[in-house]
């Protein structure tokens, strides 16, 4: 099913604001908005992006880290973006390691955006993943449609989430391209009038919701609490999102001619598009990809690429060439997004210099669920706060990578996890 | 003189899930606690009698397919609204439901909305309103049935109220809706309420405590029935059953009970147990080598699916209800796809009642839908189809595999895939797992990666023979066909069957040494009878599904 593209001019002249403040809406309705968008003040104006994508079942550390020297197969899609990629050698899930997890791969989303574990195979994370971090922090000045979109591609079969709201709190993923088409671009096909009264009645209901969930909690245990609790800050996020849908400005907006079939090759194509004009757009500034699950799952082919094999099997064969194909392929899709916002020019420069895209893993090589060492690659400078083009050997927590690219995004925290505060001072400028 | 209500806050400490804990079961009443259990049966002085205890109840949300039922039955429309809005999927762990008994992330609650918004402009109002008129009486009514439907128990007059207050905004400016569209709204609302999202249908009714447990009130009864045997709300009947307190008695639990596995919506959800429990719910994600097996498609898929469903659903209903008959029979419904898999002669796309050949397919595990998801992508997997048998029909743990795993050798290294397990399992680092599992999985050797049968791999006779330690005897067999009929008259089997079904019947694992005696009660019962549809029953009058301990933190109004 292919839905063109359309484009998303939108001028509304309803004030939403009058509108929740007719319906006696509360005061968390209405956070501190402007009027206009208010971008980072870096690069001319432009807001800075980040993506944070991670992959599974293990890398070639050695042909991974011999991208700068010309040589790596598997990073051969992003050689035309060279001098905007950094790869990191080096850093791995320290905090795991330092628990006795080091071999438990298979279990480690939960800690790959956090830099924390509680432990087991079915942990959690004990505080909030980076990009939740970000989002939160540009939420406070800039009220955007989409604060945080969290995507995955069969990402949803046997493991965790690497996005975390909060302790113990994942963020689910959108794993629907249908879905994700519907969900940014679909109200542009509808008239102006009817769309207010959407919105308005929308904004009704969740204030019902607002007072309801509290009600609910009263005589709850504490560990229920804490569901009806996460559920209500759900709930006024989408009620400060309802503001800033309506509230979008002039800046025009072309949905993607997008193949939004459920089979895999499409539907990395449709979600990797659409999360590029989404961070063109400003619909979001901040997102996650999870590409394929963790857990150990069987049952997962390549047969467009030639590979027949199961895709765990095959990463505890060791570095094979199939193995190193679907690798090649991995990248290729990430590829897809760098050159749809490179193609954007920002001032002097694209989309992609204004984003930070960050490639981890859950583990280090396929056969060995080794979580003591990973290899991450970066591409864009975030709006000119990262050096690039660098082949870096470290020797540290991934803490330091989560925290460098939360200090790139503008928000100066010493950590992010559980242990090991600081930055990569080579990376910042 | 009369008790008055007074908020207790219960402070126990918590109880880990995983870990054993000893828990102090007391026969009789505790005199903290002001009088017992009006049900003679339960908590009486009878040393012979089933401890009273039983583990706590999670506040936990709908999963799709039970929200899915849920909305059809509630607004008589046709929508499957977890597909539609493509729901993030439930994610399943040893029943524990941990995504639903989690907590809720912003995507979901999104979802839900859109779901919400739809389902109200589809709902059957014409059905839905008690009344004729558009006035604010008649809105009145509307909640209150509407309501009570919806969250399935009476509203407290503060819900009433603001509900009532909300239709009132609705009416008045600046949304003006029509008294139609402002039910429309009201429904949209209550849709998305906690109240409707999650299984927890506390009401102002007055909490019965019991030896330190609260027994359910007579709509949480009505509710964990409806979810367990049909995956939706309580009908009419029950609802009035619980409005006359006519769920107080065990005896009276058992006749709805009964009354409900009568019922064709009872077939489903009864049949899906074995999908989850046997984990190939999982099956349409599943993708294997085209190039060895061009026609695993989704229709394929489908159908491996339909057939083991209706399998299932022909023995428990339509058949002699026996868990034996489950893991024996050779009679099965196939299209012409799953004929080229069982090498039988079908024409059609529809599935029909036919004879295989015995000494090939006999029962659930010798079935397409089971040997393919526990199938590796090209080939048999001795080790995934022997762990998930280990785990799920002896109900035993499996401890973690080792830091480093070696390289299984593809089939061109030579020999059959067995041969090729035994080298990598021969590893010191392997055995100690492998030992206990890998026997069990290579008697479906004679299966390969999608269920067709073969007597050659890798140019090799098959070697499918085999021992096994079952009821403290080895037991030795040669095939899944004598393996199927050693586990369907196995004791150690069926008392890890009963407290599977104890699991999805509580949607939680059994809450340290909490549920024993429920536990222990059930299997006894069942590894004598065979008898699943009594399985049930009898899960639904024991402790565990009655009483529920409170949780940490929770006011209970005395």
């Amino acid at each position: 099913m292919i839905i063109k593209g359309k484009n998303l001019k939108s001028d509304l002249k309803y004030s939403r604001r009058e509108i929740l403040r007719k319906l006696g809406a509360s005061v968390a309705c209405m956070p501190l908005i402007h009027a206009d968008r208010l971008f980072a003040q870096v690069n001319g104006g432009f807001p800075q992006r980040m993506v944070c994508v991670t992959m599974n079942n293990g890398n070639n550390p050695n042909d991974f880290h011999r991208f700068h020297s010309g040589d790596s197969y598997a990073l051969q899609p992003l050689v035309p973006w060279k001098s905007k990629v950094t790869t990191i050698k080096g850093l791995g899930l320290k905090v795991m390691v330092d628990q006795g997890q080091r071999w438990d791969g298979h279990y480690s989303h939960p800690c790959a955006l956090t830099g924390s574990h509680t432990g087991g195979n079915f942990g959690s994370s004990e505080n909030a993943s980076v990009d939740q971090m970000v989002s939160d922090h540009i939420a406070k000045s800039v009220n955007l449609t989409r604060p945080l979109l969290n995507l995955g591609v069969r990402s949803e079969r046997d493991g965790q989430q690497t996005s975390w709201k909060a302790a113990a709190q994942p963020n689910r993923n959108e794993v629907s391209s249908a879905s994700l088409y519907s969900d940014l671009f679909s109200s542009a096909a509808v008239p102006s009038l009817v769309l207010d009264e959407a919105m308005a009645r929308k904004a009704s209901v969740l204030d019902f919701l607002g007072r309801d969930l509290e009600r609910f909690s009263g005589r709850l245990g504490s560990e229920d609490k804490n569901k009806i609790q996460a559920h209500l800050t759900s709930i006024r996020e989408l009620e400060v999102q309802l503001q800033a849908s309506t509230d979008a400005s002039a800046s025009s907006c072309q949905a993607p001619e997008v193949d939004t079939a459920i089979e895999v090759p499409a539907r990395m194509d449709a979600m990797f598009k659409m999360l590029a004009v989404a961070l063109k757009c400003d619909y979001t500034r901040v997102a996650t990809m999870e590409l394929y699950d963790n857990g150990g799952g069987n049952g997962n082919t390549f047969p467009w690429i030639g590979v027949n094999s199961d895709y765990h099997m095959l990463a505890h064969g060791g570095q094979s060439a199939d193995k190193a194909k679907v690798d090649q392929w991995l990248f290729a899709q990430v590829a897809i997004l760098l050159k749809e916002l490179d193609g954007a020019m920002e001032g002097s420069g694209s989309a992609l210099d204004n984003c930070v895209i960050s490639i981890g893993n859950d583990m280090n090589t396929g056969d060995s669920h080794d979580v003591s060492l990973i290899n991450y690659a970066l591409i864009g400078s975030a709006g000119g706060a990262l050096n690039t083009g660098m082949a870096l050997n470290l020797n540290g927590a991934h803490n330091l990578l989560l925290t460098t690219l939360a200090n790139a995004m503008g928000l100066a925290t010493s950590r992010v996890g559980a242990k090991y505060s600081g930055n990569i001072s080579q990376l910042l400028t | 003189m009369v008790n008055k209500p007074r908020a207790v806050v219960i402070k126990h400490r918590r109880q880990r899930t995983i870990k054993v804990v000893i828990f102090t079961s007391m026969v009789t009443c505790s005199g903290l606690f002001s009088g017992c259990g009006s049900d003679p049966e339960i908590g009486g002085e009878d040393p012979n009698a089933v401890a009273l205890t039983a583990g706590p109840m999670p506040l936990r949300r709908l999963n799709s397919r039970e929200y899915d039922n849920t909305v059809q039955d509630l607004l008589y429309v046709d929508m499957q609204p977890s597909r539609d809005f493509q729901f993030a999927a439930d994610l399943y762990g040893e029943f524990t439901y941990p995504a639903l008994s989690g907590t809720i992330s912003t995507l979901e609650v999104r979802k839900y909305q859109d779901a919400a918004q739809a389902l109200a402009s589809e709902a059957d109002l014409n059905r839905l309103k008690p009344c004729n008129t558009t006035d604010e009486n008649c809105a009145a009514q509307f909640i209150e049935t509407f309501g009570t439907r919806a969250y399935r128990r009476p509203l407290s007059t503060d819900e009433q109220s603001q509900l009532l207050g909300f239709y009132r905004a609705t009416r008045a400016q600046p949304l003006n809706l029509g008294f139609d569209d402002s039910l429309r709204v009201v429904i949209e609302a209550m849709l998305q309420s906690p109240a409707f999202l999650y299984r927890w249908e506390l009401g102002a009714e007055v909490a019965q405590l019991n030896n330190n447990l609260i027994r359910l009130n007579g709509y949480e009864v009505a509710s964990r029935l409806s979810y367990f045997i049909w995956r939706s709300m309580p009908d009419s009947a029950l609802l009035q059953a619980a409005a006359a307190n006519h769920l107080s008695t065990k005896a009276e639990v058992e006749a709805q009970a009964r009354r409900m596995l009568n019922s064709a919506k009872s077939r489903e959800p009864v049949a899906s147990f074995f999908e989850y429990w046997l984990t190939y719910s999982d099956l349409m994600n599943i993708e294997k080598d085209i190039t060895a097996y061009p026609n695993f498609n989704r229709d394929l898929k489908q159908a491996m699916l339909a057939e083991s469903r209706m399998f299932v659903e022909n023995i428990i209903f339509d058949g002699d209800g026996r868990f034996r008959s489950l893991f024996t029979r050779s009679e099965s419904f196939i299209n012409s796809g799953l004929g080229d898999i069982y090498d039988a002669n079908v024409v059609g796309e529809q599935l029909q009642a036919m004879s295989l050949n015995s000494t090939e397919r006999s029962g659930l595990l010798t079935m397409a839908a089971f040997l393919a998801d526990k199938g590796g992508a090209d080939g048999s997997n001795p080790a995934l189809r022997g762990s998930t048998l280990y785990r799920k029909m002896l109900c035993k743990p499996l401890p973690p595999p080792p830091n480093v795993i070696p390289a299984l050798d593809p089939p061109s290294a030579g020999g059959t895939t067995r041969d090729r397990f035994e080298t990598h399992t021969g590893n010191p680092c392997a055995s100690a797992c492998h030992a206990l599992f890998d026997p069990i999985g290579f008697a479906f050797e004679n299966y390969d990666g999608i269920g067709q049968f073969r007597n050659l791999d890798n140019g090799i006779r098959v070697d499918a023979s085999s021992t096994l330690v079952l009821d403290g005897a080895a037991q030795s067999f040669d095939g899944a066909v004598a393996l199927s009929d050693i586990l369907a008259d196995s004791s150690e089997v069926k008392a890890c069957f009963a407290r599977q079904w104890l699991r999805y019947a509580l949607d939680r694992n059994e809450y340290g040494e909490a549920d024993e005696p429920s536990v222990d009660q059930i299997a006894e019962a069942f590894v004598t009878s065979g008898d699943i549809k009594e399985l049930i029953i009898d899960i639904t009058t024991s402790h565990s599904f009655l009483y529920r301990q409170p949780s940490t933190g929770e006011v209970l109004q005395l």
